[in-house]
């Protein structure tokens, strides 16, 4: 009989090969294809392992198993609940989240509004002076970046008040 | 939710009690399919948690074949899975026909199992040795091991994840 072929049902010599592992990856592969469609197979097998020693589970186990199921359950209730039921949860959600918020961290724009100010007072008062070098220093910078401009805008107003002065009469061009 | 929660609360109790009787019959098929100790604990919680997902589709009539369809089903994706993975050496191949005579009983095989996970936990440093030798070998929860130790819970239980994929690798690496 070949030995990859599986009639109705596998046969008792089918079933121990495989419990024993003395099955090649093939028949391996069949007989669990096998076995995951097939109720009446599924329960011989479970007799033949219960027939002998069994594992122990380890201590984690049941916790390891509640956990996984925790971490995903929340996110699958909220997605096959009915959409009424969905929004409610996630109302009583924010009301919990808000709840077991510390008031602090509700209140964190007007921390951002109260440290602007504060800043603002601050520089204002010249507190952060040192920070910004000697007066003398700042105004040799100011008005060396200043010159440029300060230069044009002159000789603009030369400009403008030559002309002024010829429309006058008063210079002759 | 009142209902929803009443449901979810039934459900629960239905794992619970899968857990506590079938643990140890999806944990020995999972091991008995996949030779990996640590790869079948991991089928086994997914076997559960897949079982408990899927609790609204089961008639109700035969759980232990349900629960042992899920895991030969968890078992053959993992043997897909890992054969994809890595080609078969010569040696392995022969391993595979050399399983074909007869082999020992099952309680020796279990004995060797953990003859084999106690030398693997004492080839570890310090203080993954202890937690590992511990917690698989003396079956010791991380809460009483921490108090054993006089050390943080949350210590041990790291101490243990960082012990158990040590333990995988090499479990794997003496399967190859």
């Amino acid at each position: 009989m070949n030995h990859l072929q599986i009639e109705s049902h596998m046969t008792e010599e089918q079933l121990l090969r495989m419990c024993k592992r003395a099955a090649t990856p093939e028949e391996m592969d069949r007989f669990l294809e096998h076995i995951a469609g097939c109720d009446r197979c599924a329960k011989r097998m479970a007799e033949i392992f219960e027939e002998g020693p069994m594992l122990e589970v380890t201590p984690m186990f049941y916790e390891s198993v509640r956990r996984e199921i925790e971490q995903t359950s929340e996110e699958r209730q909220i997605v096959t609940l009915p959409r009424t039921v969905r929004k409610t949860a996630a109302k009583q959600a924010v009301a919990v989240k808000q709840e077991h918020t510390p008031r602090a961290f509700r209140s964190y724009p007007f921390k951002v509004v109260l440290a602007a100010c504060v800043t603002l007072v601050l520089m204002n008062a010249g507190a952060f002076g040192a920070y910004m070098g000697r007066p003398t220093q700042r105004n040799d910078f100011l008005d060396k970046s200043t010159m440029p401009l300060e230069r044009i805008s002159r000789q603009w107003m030369d400009t403008s008040q030559r002309w002024n002065d010829i429309m006058e009469g008063e210079l002759s061009i | 939710m009142k209902e929803v929660t009443i449901i979810l609360s039934r459900d629960n109790e239905i794992l619970e009690r899968w857990m506590k009787t079938y643990s140890g019959l999806i944990f020995t098929i999972c091991h008995s399919m996949t030779g990996d100790y640590f790869q079948s604990e991991d089928l086994a919680q997914e076997t559960f948690v897949s079982a408990y997902r899927a609790m609204g589709s089961f008639d109700g009539k035969n759980e232990k074949a349900w629960l042992v369809k899920i895991a030969t089903n968890k078992c053959r994706d993992y043997l897909k899975s890992s054969a994809r993975r890595s080609v078969p050496t010569e040696d392995q191949v022969f391993d595979t026909l050399r399983d074909t005579a007869p082999l020992p009983e099952e309680e020796a095989v279990n004995e060797e199992l953990s003859q084999r996970l106690a030398r693997l936990c004492d080839s570890l440093r310090e203080p993954y040795r202890t937690v590992a030798t511990e917690y698989f070998i003396h079956r010791k929860h991380p809460k009483q091991i921490a108090q054993e130790m006089q050390t943080n819970v949350k210590t041990v239980q790291t101490q243990f994840y960082r012990a158990r994929a040590m333990l995988q690798k090499l479990w794997k690496e003496e399967q190859l």
